[in-house]
């Protein structure tokens, strides 16, 4: 099955993204993929930043979280029924648009209705020790509360084919919506693979380190769920 | 010291079955009923130093303050879980409010986006 880019929705939660937003569309504009932006209630100047001629907009009055937004992305997106595959990608320029050729294969092919990304699965991403002590955890943790054998369970950036598309209900509406997925995923039994790509991390995220506090907020709310 | 953990796993038993059908009107009726009596129960165990040593004594806790302390923490605990899960439910709601004014709007801006139906 040939799928065009034209037929692949990109689905972009941003929030407080004016440092990296810009680069990120200007980049995916010179592709043919639908790009879908929601603003998931920025108080910088996001906004302003987003070509609203050139990608689809959507906005959040206020702040709900990015299982939240990616939530309203997917569901605007699967209205169109011209979509065949739904991508997930972060705003903060971490994921390669030279990927989403490979990631989008799986479908293509047949092999998969689900594609996650991996960063484990070759040596491009360059990771702290503490941040690939942080991720192998979330592994362990994933494997054995739903027992996929994923090599990387928190990756922003995965495809679905419109076959599932509807099985995809977020419920959580922060961060643990990556948890949500994989859990859907497991319990629906989906077929999924896994394909390599590459993370690149802003230098202002280890300034902020906000990667890694997330993945306590992450646990806490898996545990409180 | 069985009557202290019947007393315990039911407290617990009760106070689960409460927050998980927090709103159906039964619960929520409940909780009224039982925060009222925990505070009657605290007041007058507080105010009455022989009521509360007897009552101490009739589940095996030898000292009556404690017993006044026990049940504050229950109350305090049990106040705290239903608040924290209302919130969560209040969000949630925001969140759907939130999704649909999105949508809605999103539907004006682009009418032919999902017009191939």
């Amino acid at each position: 099955m040939e799928i065009k880019p034209e037929n692949c929705c990109i689905i972009i939660a941003a929030f407080n993204e004016s440092e990296n937003i810009e680069k990120v569309l200007s980049e995916l504009s010179e592709t043919n993929y639908q790009v879908v932006v929601i603003d998931d209630g920025s108080t910088d100047n996001t906004v302003s930043l987003i070509d609203k001629n050139k990608f689809f907009f959507l906005q959040h009055q206020i702040n709900c979280g990015q299982g939240a937004a990616l939530q309203t992305g997917l569901e605007f997106a699967r209205s169109n029924e011209d979509i065949q595959v739904f991508i997930t990608m972060d705003a903060d320029g971490q994921h390669q648009i030279k990927d989403l050729a490979n990631l989008i294969k799986p479908i293509q092919n047949g092999k998969a209705d689900v594609v996650f990304g991996s960063r484990f699965l070759d040596k491009r991403t360059k990771l702290s020790l503490l941040r690939r002590l942080v991720l192998k955890a979330a592994v362990v943790f994933s494997k054995l509360s739903t027992g996929l054998p994923l090599s990387d369970a928190h990756n922003g950036l995965r495809a679905f084919s419109r076959n599932v598309i509807f099985e995809i209900d977020l419920k959580r509406d922060g961060m643990t919506h990556a948890s949500e997925i994989v859990e859907i995923v497991a319990e629906k039994k989906l077929n999924y693979q896994e394909v390599a790509v590459e993370i690149l991390y802003p230098k202002f995220q280890y300034k902020r380190g906000q990667s890694l506090w997330n993945s306590v907020n992450i646990l806490s709310d898996l545990f409180f769920k | 010291m069985l009557i202290r953990i019947i007393l315990v796993v039911s407290t617990i038993v009760f106070s689960l079955w409460l927050l998980k059908k927090r709103n159906s009107a039964r619960a929520r009726a409940w909780q009224k009923l039982l925060i009222i009596t925990f505070l009657i129960g605290v007041i007058t165990l507080t105010v009455s130093q022989d009521l509360s040593t007897r009552f101490a004594l009739f589940f095996g806790i030898p000292r009556a303050t404690d017993v006044v302390l026990y049940l504050t923490v229950v109350i305090f605990l049990f106040v705290g879980a239903n608040f924290l899960l209302r919130l969560e439910d209040v969000q949630k709601r925001l969140t759907v409010l939130n999704r649909s004014i999105a949508l809605r709007d999103a539907q004006q801006k682009y009418p032919n986006w999902s017009s191939n139906k």
